[in-house]
C-alpha cells in the first residue's frame, strides 16, 4: 500500500485539476520542501541558503523546511484559516521549529483527532504509563489565522523536520 | 524528484476524506539507523480549511522529493591476534556494517601498513560464516565484491584477514595491517560513484563515509578502513646444544689411545629471544687443551680471557667458556670448536 501512495496522491489531487483550478473565491495554497545549504562565499564567509529538494540531494539526517505560502484571492476577508500538515512518513519534526506569524500553532499526538499546545499533549506508553508528549510524538500540526484573513493578503506558515 | 501539486476545492466532504485517506496512510515509518531506504517518496500533504461568506470551504496541496542515496559504512576493528612464529592461519577480526540506506556490497582489501617492518605471508580475507572470530574451513574465501553478496542496509559481516606469521620474527614485533572495504554497486563489480552537480530527477548517490585508519581514507570518499595488528608472541627462549667428537690418533686412525686428538664440535640454536648465552664445557678428565685450538663459527679465539667472546681456563680452571651473546629463532646456528689431547 504504501508504495501505491504518490499514485494514489497524485491520480486524488490531480483529477479535478482543470474544474476548479481558475475557481474564484478560494484560499490559494503553495507548499514548498527546502533544505539549508551552507556555503562558502568569495568572501571566505559562510552562507546558509535555502535549497527547493528540486534542486538538492536530500539523505537520511538532513532537516527539511516544509514551508506554506497562502493568499486570499477572493474578494472576500476569509474568517477561521485553519491549516494542518501531518508530518510527513519517515520524518521527525524537529522541536519548537514550527512558525506562522499571526496563527495559533497546535500539535497533535493522534492523527489529527485532537490538537493542543505542547504543555497540554501527553501520550500513553505500551506499559499504559501517561508521559508528556515530546516533538517526535507529533503526528500533525494545525495553524489556526487568528484573525479573518483580509481579500489579498497572503501569510505563511513553517516546520522544519529531520530525514530519518 | 519532486511533484507540485496544488489544488482547490469547495466540496469539503469529497476532499475531507481524500485528506483523511491520505493521513491515514502516512503512517509512522520504521525507525532505521541507516534512515529512510534510497527512492522513498517523501510527501508533504497540506490542508486548509476557511469560512467565506458564511460557505466552509477547503483547499489541498501537496510537495513531494525522494529520499536519495546515502553510501555509508563502517568498519570496526573486533580484535587484534597475538601470532607465533610459523604458526598458520592467523585471524584479524574486523566488522565491516552497511550504515547506508540502499543495499550495497564492497571491494576488500588487507593492506600491510607502510610502518611495518615485516610482513605476514599468505594474506587472505575471508568471512566469517559462524561469526567465532578465528579461521574455520566453512568460512568463504573472498574473491572480489560479489564473493559475499550484497549487503541490506543496517546489515553486517565479520571479515577476517588470515595470514601465516613467517619464522623469522621476534617477540613483541608487530605488523598492523588495514582492512579498507570500497562500496559497490549492488548487484554488480563496478565500484559506486557519487552523482555529480546538481540534483537529479533520479535516487543520487551521495557519499557521507568518515575518515578511516588506512593512508589516504578521507571522509567521503566511498570508503572506510580500521587496521588491527599482528603481535608476535613472547615464545619461551630456549637454546639447543649439540655436542660431537671426532678422534684423531697420532697414526692417522680414529682410536681414543694415549696422544690422541679428540676434536669437539658444540652447535647452539635458539627459539624465542635467549639473552646472554653462555656455553660452559668442563674439559675431560685426563686431557689437555690443545693451546690455540678454540674456535667460534671457524674464526680462532684465544685462550686468555679477555675481549673476544671465549677462553681456556681463564673464567673457569680446565673449562672452555663461550659467550654467544643474544640469540633468537632469526639467528645463524653458533659453532664452537676446540681439540684436547689425551694424556
Amino acid at each position: 500500500m504504501q508504495k501505491m501512495l504518490p499514485v494514489l496522491l497524485v491520480l486524488a489531487l490531480l483529477t479535478p485539476a482543470a474544474a476548479w483550478a481558475q475557481q474564484k473565491g478560494s484560499i490559494e495554497l503553495k507548499s514548498i520542501a527546502e533544505v539549508e545549504i551552507t556555503e562558502t562565499n568569495a568572501k571566505g564567509e559562510k552562507e546558509v541558503k535555502r535549497v527547493d529538494t528540486a534542486k538538492a540531494k536530500v539523505v537520511p539526517g538532513d532537516i527539511v523546511i516544509f514551508s506554506t505560502y497562502y493568499t486570499n484571492i477572493s474578494d472576500k476577508p476569509a474568517g477561521n484559516v485553519m491549516i494542518t500538515n501531518p508530518i510527513p512518513e519517515h520524518m521527525l519534526y524537529m522541536d519548537r521549529s514550527a512558525e506562522g506569524k499571526g496563527t495559533i500553532i497546535e500539535f497533535s499526538v493522534n492523527r489529527g483527532k485532537s490538537y493542543s499546545t505542547p504543555d497540554k499533549l501527553n501520550v500513553t506508553d505500551a506499559s499504559g504509563k501517561s508521559r508528556k508528549a515530546v516533538a517526535s510524538d507529533y503526528t500533525h500540526i494545525k495553524w489556526t489565522v487568528s484573525k479573518p484573513v483580509a481579500p489579498g493578503v497572503k501569510g505563511d506558515v513553517s516546520f522544519k523536520a529531520k530525514l530519518q | 524528484m519532486t511533484m507540485d501539486t496544488t489544488k482547490k476545492s469547495n466540496h469539503l466532504t469529497v476532499w475531507g476524506i481524500i485528506a483523511f485517506l491520505i493521513c491515514c496512510l502516512l503512517t509512522a515509518g520504521n525507525a532505521r539507523a541507516a534512515g529512510t531506504p534510497a527512492g522513498t517518496t517523501i510527501t508533504s500533504t497540506v490542508s486548509v480549511s476557511y469560512n467565506l461568506g458564511g460557505e466552509a470551504l477547503t483547499a489541498v496541496v501537496g510537495y513531494s522529493f525522494v529520499a536519495d542515496q546515502v553510501v555509508n559504512m563502517t568498519v570496526t576493528k573486533n580484535s587484534d591476534m597475538s601470532a607465533a612464529p610459523n604458526q598458520t592461519n592467523v585471524p584479524l577480526s574486523f566488522r565491516v556494517t552497511n550504515t547506508g540506506n540502499a543495499a550495497q556490497r564492497y571491494a576488500l582489501q588487507a593492506v600491510s601498513k607502510a610502518t611495518n617492518s615485516w610482513t605476514m605471508n599468505n594474506v587472505r580475507l575471508y568471512r566469517d560464516n559462524n561469526n567465532s572470530g578465528s579461521w574455520d574451513t566453512g568460512d568463504t574465501l573472498y574473491a572480489d565484491a560479489g564473493t559475499f553478496g550484497d549487503l541490506q542496509p543496517d546489515a553486517s559481516i565479520i571479515v577476517l584477514i588470515v595470514a601465516d606469521t613467517p619464522n623469522s620474527v621476534v617477540s613483541g614485533q608487530t605488523a598492523a595491517y588495514d582492512l579498507v572495504a570500497t562500496a559497490v554497486n549492488a548487484g554488480t563489480l563496478n565500484v559506486s560513484v557519487q552523482t555529480a552537480g546538481p540534483n537529479t530527477a533520479g535516487v543520487d548517490t551521495v557519499f557521507v563515509d568518515s575518515a578511516g585508519s588506512a593512508a589516504g581514507d578521507v571522509p567521503r570518499d566511498g570508503k572506510h578502513s580500521a587496521s588491527g595488528t599482528y603481535t608476535v608472541s613472547v615464545v619461551a627462549p630456549a637454546v639447543s646444544l649439540n655436542k660431537t667428537v671426532t678422534v684423531i690418533d697420532q697414526w692417522g686412525g680414529h682410536q681414543p689411545i694415549p696422544g690422541a686428538t679428540l676434536r669437539y664440535t658444540i652447535t647452539a640454536t635458539a627459539s624465542g629471544t635467549a639473552n646472554n648465552v653462555v656455553v660452559i664445557d668442563p674439559l675431560p678428565a685426563n686431557t689437555a687443551i690443545i693451546p690455540n685450538t678454540l674456535k667460534l663459527n671457524n674464526a680462532t679465539l684465544t685462550d686468555a680471557a679477555d675481549t673476544d667472546a671465549g677462553d681456556v681456563g681463564g673464567t673457569t680452571a680446565d673449562t672452555v667458556t663461550v659467550k654467544l651473546g643474544n640469540l633468537t629463532s632469526a639467528s645463524l646456528m653458533q659453532t664452537i670448536t676446540f681439540d684436547v689431547k689425551i694424556k
